[in-house]
């Protein structure tokens, strides 16, 4: 049977009389990470806060791990975990990892022993191997760990659901990795449902779900690696060329065993292949066949991120994202 | 079940005031408004002598006519002294009436009941008659003894104009043209006299400013400052707790700061409250809590950390503006730190039993609790998102 933990039901939402979610609808079943992704202004931190009854939609249903969010919020204070956008809404500078951690973990009754015990668990488990690092003021920490110190709070008191609204954001490239493996291995370790907010389509790569926001409405709502397996390509590869024009991009796209192809660099380009033998030697063969050598081609992934640029392209000038995307 | 719940709350309120006490130390500035402002400003307070003479309500004069000499056939000087005191008194916002019983009026003054006892004493009818004689060679001066409320310095300088304007015209009536009239003024503080008569004019003055100002500058923030507060109130931890949490936390600073202004005061000035200081650490609690409150309360109802100062430096001169220059008594009255120099007056001025501080005091804990309880509900109702 499947349970849903995190489900929002053609909830509307509007402040001050402007319309900022409207007919949303997504869930994410027991166990599961949910990715909610849109642009700025999309909507994404609203959907949090309706999820975390801190804002009462005008209409639809919200349930968090089985509770009506609506009708009875203060239920879920022993459910859920919140881990907000900025930290400084979520942390005190001024006191250390620790101390933070028992602040909070004394507001659910738990013995400040014990909450040094589960604070210092969790930290470990994100990567704070020093004690230094536990007992420092927050604020001297770095936006890497500081997120994560905020992360350790939303779980000190074992909640069933945890939403983090926007964890990765601001954060460098490999650490951006880092914090969604992490909440990766505490799914797995701990079986926390995640509601995970992200402008970036990269975190959906880590998700069971995604729902993809924009301007208050959800355009796409999966399972990723579905929607990856529903596109025509069976392979991807990484082409750099020693030049290219948008000619050159034109004629590679007319190839036989080549289903898209997307921008990637200045010179380089993602090509999707459908299901083929040896689709490397074909897809170079193809290549210089139409006088186009490569000088490098490696085997890629095919990823959400790609599909979603490729309905988007399909969409051409409508599209739902700028190129940066 | 109610049991439990009422263990989680107070766990919370003890582990918030906790935290609220951990940032104050940490917080600098916190700190040099805590210790450096009470410190500095009490020295200050025993360096100088502040002066602020304003009109407000009618100053009441006891006279006792003690004279019963013979003097000049036609006139009752004693008598036609008194009239003309009563003639002068309006002019001066002053009352002036008879009293028998010097003891009484003594009462009535270390009270604070009334502002001054002026006696006329057996010889004033004689002495002023010898005066008229127009051989006589040197004038034989007659006194009056004043003796003055010396807490309450606008009503001194009614009694005093009052007193300085009858004795002229009362020398012109009757052709007396010498020094041939002599107040001999007292200042009183209270029972006994003591030293640091300028100490017990100033601390009632200084004293509810500073606690309520210093106090408020640090509580106007501490919600609207408090920006993790919103993430806890995700936890089971509710508004009433955290604003409770805060109130009690600062009623721990305010009583640092009370040690700190008592004991230089003390310690470096000799200063020593006539009253109790049991009475007077009450008293200046109720100050506290009224200034905590009224910080609480423009903490809530602020939308940044910059509005807030705005309307606690707004909130604050309204305060000093109504006690200093507000003529109308009625209004002055009902002013928090007018109650609050009351009640300091008559504990540590006074020396004068709780007793006689309650009204005051009482009035301190009705605007504080009207300020916590308007506080709750506008913060329960206002969204507050993290
Ligand atoms: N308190 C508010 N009052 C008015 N508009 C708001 C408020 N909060 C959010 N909005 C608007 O709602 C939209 C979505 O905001 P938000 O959910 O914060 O977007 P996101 O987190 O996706 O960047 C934005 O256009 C924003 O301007
Ligand atoms: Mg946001």
């Amino acid at each position: 049977m499947d349970e849903r933990f995190i489900e929002l039901n053609r909830v509307h939402v509007t402040i001050s009389g402007k319309t900022i979610l409207s007919d949303v609808s997504f869930y994410a079943e027991r166990g599961e990470i949910l990715a909610v992704i849109g642009g700025s202004g999309a909507g994404k931190t609203t959907c949090l806060r309706v999820m975390t009854g801190q804002i009462r939609p005008v209409r639809g249903e919200v349930r968090v791990a089985g509770i009506d969010v609506v009708r009875y919020r203060e239920r879920l204070e022993h459910v859920l975990g919140y881990v907000p956008q900025l930290d400084e809404t979520g942390l005190y500078y001024e006191f250390s990892a620790i101390r933070n951690a028992c602040l909070f973990a004394r507001m659910y009754g738990i013995p400040t022993k014990e909450a040094e015990r589960r604070a210092r668990e969790i930290l470990e488990f994100l990567g704070f191997r020093s004690e230094e690092l536990m007992k420092k003021p927050v604020g001297h920490l770095s936006g890497g760990e500081r997120k994560r110190v905020s992360i350790c709070i939303g779980l000190i008191h074992e909640p069933r659901v945890l939403l983090l609204d926007e964890p990765t954001t601001g954060l460098d490239a490999h650490l951006r990795v880092d914090v969604l493996n992490y909440l990766r291995n505490i799914n797995r370790q701990y079986g926390v449902t995640m509601g995970i907010v992200s402008h970036d389509l990269e975190t959906a790569e880590f998700c069971d779900r995604v729902a993809v926001l924009e301007k208050g409405h959800v355009a796409l709502f999966g399972n990723p690696r579905e929607f990856v397996r529903s596109i025509q390509a069976r392979y991807a590869f990484i082409a750099s060329f020693e030049k290219l024009t948008d000619n050159d991009i034109s004629r590679i796209k007319e190839l036989r065993v080549v289903t898209d192809v997307l921008p990637v660099g200045r010179k380089t380009l993602k090509i999707f292949v459908r299901k083929i033998e040896e689709p490397l030697n074909i897809l170079v063969d193809e290549l210089e066949k139409v006088g186009l050598t490569p000088l490098s081609v490696t085997s890629s992934d095919i990823t959400f991120t790609d599909y979603f640029r490729l309905i988007a392209m399909e969409k051409e000038e409508e599209s739902f994202f700028p190129r940066n995307y | 079940m109610s049991i439990n719940r009422l263990e989680g709350s107070v766990i919370r309120i003890a582990a918030l005031i906790r935290k609220e006490l951990e940032g104050i130390i940490k917080d600098r500035m916190a700190l040099i408004v805590l210790i450096l402002l009470p410190t500095i400003i009490t020295f200050s307070l025993g360096a100088y002598q502040f002066r602020v003479l304003t009109i407000a309500d009618y100053a009441k004069v006891a006279v006792i006519n003690q004279d019963t000499s013979i003097g000049d056939p036609d006139y009752n000087f004693a008598d036609e002294f008194f009239w003309e005191l009563v003639e002068k008194a309006n002019d001066s916002v002053c009352i002036v009436f008879p009293v028998n019983d010097e003891n009484i009026a003594n009462f009535l003054l270390w009270r604070g009941d009334i502002d001054a006892v002026v006696i006329i004493p057996f010889g004033f009818n004689s002495h002023l008659a010898s005066n008229r004689d127009p051989e006589a060679p040197i004038p034989v001066p007659a006194y009056i003894n004043v003796t003055l409320d010396g807490t309450d310095l606008e009503n001194q300088g009614k009694v005093i104009d009052c007193l300085t304007s009858a004795i002229s015209d009362f020398k012109i009536r009757f052709n007396f043209t010498k020094d041939e009239i002599i107040p001999a003024i007292t200042a009183v503080m209270g029972p006994t006299e003591e030293q640091g008569i300028d100490l017990r004019v100033t601390v009632p003055l200084i004293t509810p400013l500073l606690l309520i100002g210093g106090i408020m500058i640090l509580t106007s923030q501490c919600i609207v400052g408090d920006v993790p507060l919103r993430r806890l109130l995700l936890t089971p931890a509710s508004k009433s707790e955290a604003v409770l949490a805060k109130v009690l936390a600062y009623l721990i600073t305010a009583i640092i700061q009370m040690v700190i202004i008592i004991g230089i005061l003390s310690l470096v000035y000799h200063y020593q409250p006539s009253g109790s200081y049991i009475s007077l650490v009450l008293c200046l609690l109720c100050i506290s809590l009224f200034g905590i409150t009224l910080g609480v309360f423009i903490s809530i109802i602020s939308n940044s950390r910059l509005q807030a100062n705005q309307y606690f430096i707004f909130a604050f001169l309204t305060l000093v503006v109504i006690e200093l220059a507000v003529p109308v008594a009625d209004v002055k009255n009902a002013s928090p730190l007018h109650m609050a120099r009351e009640a300091i007056i008559n504990i540590a001025s006074r020396g004068l039993p709780l007793y006689y501080a309650m009204p005051p005091m009482i009035g301190l804990l009705i605007y504080s609790l009207a300020l916590l309880a308007i506080s709750l509900v506008i913060f329960s109702v206002k969204r507050s998102v993290v």
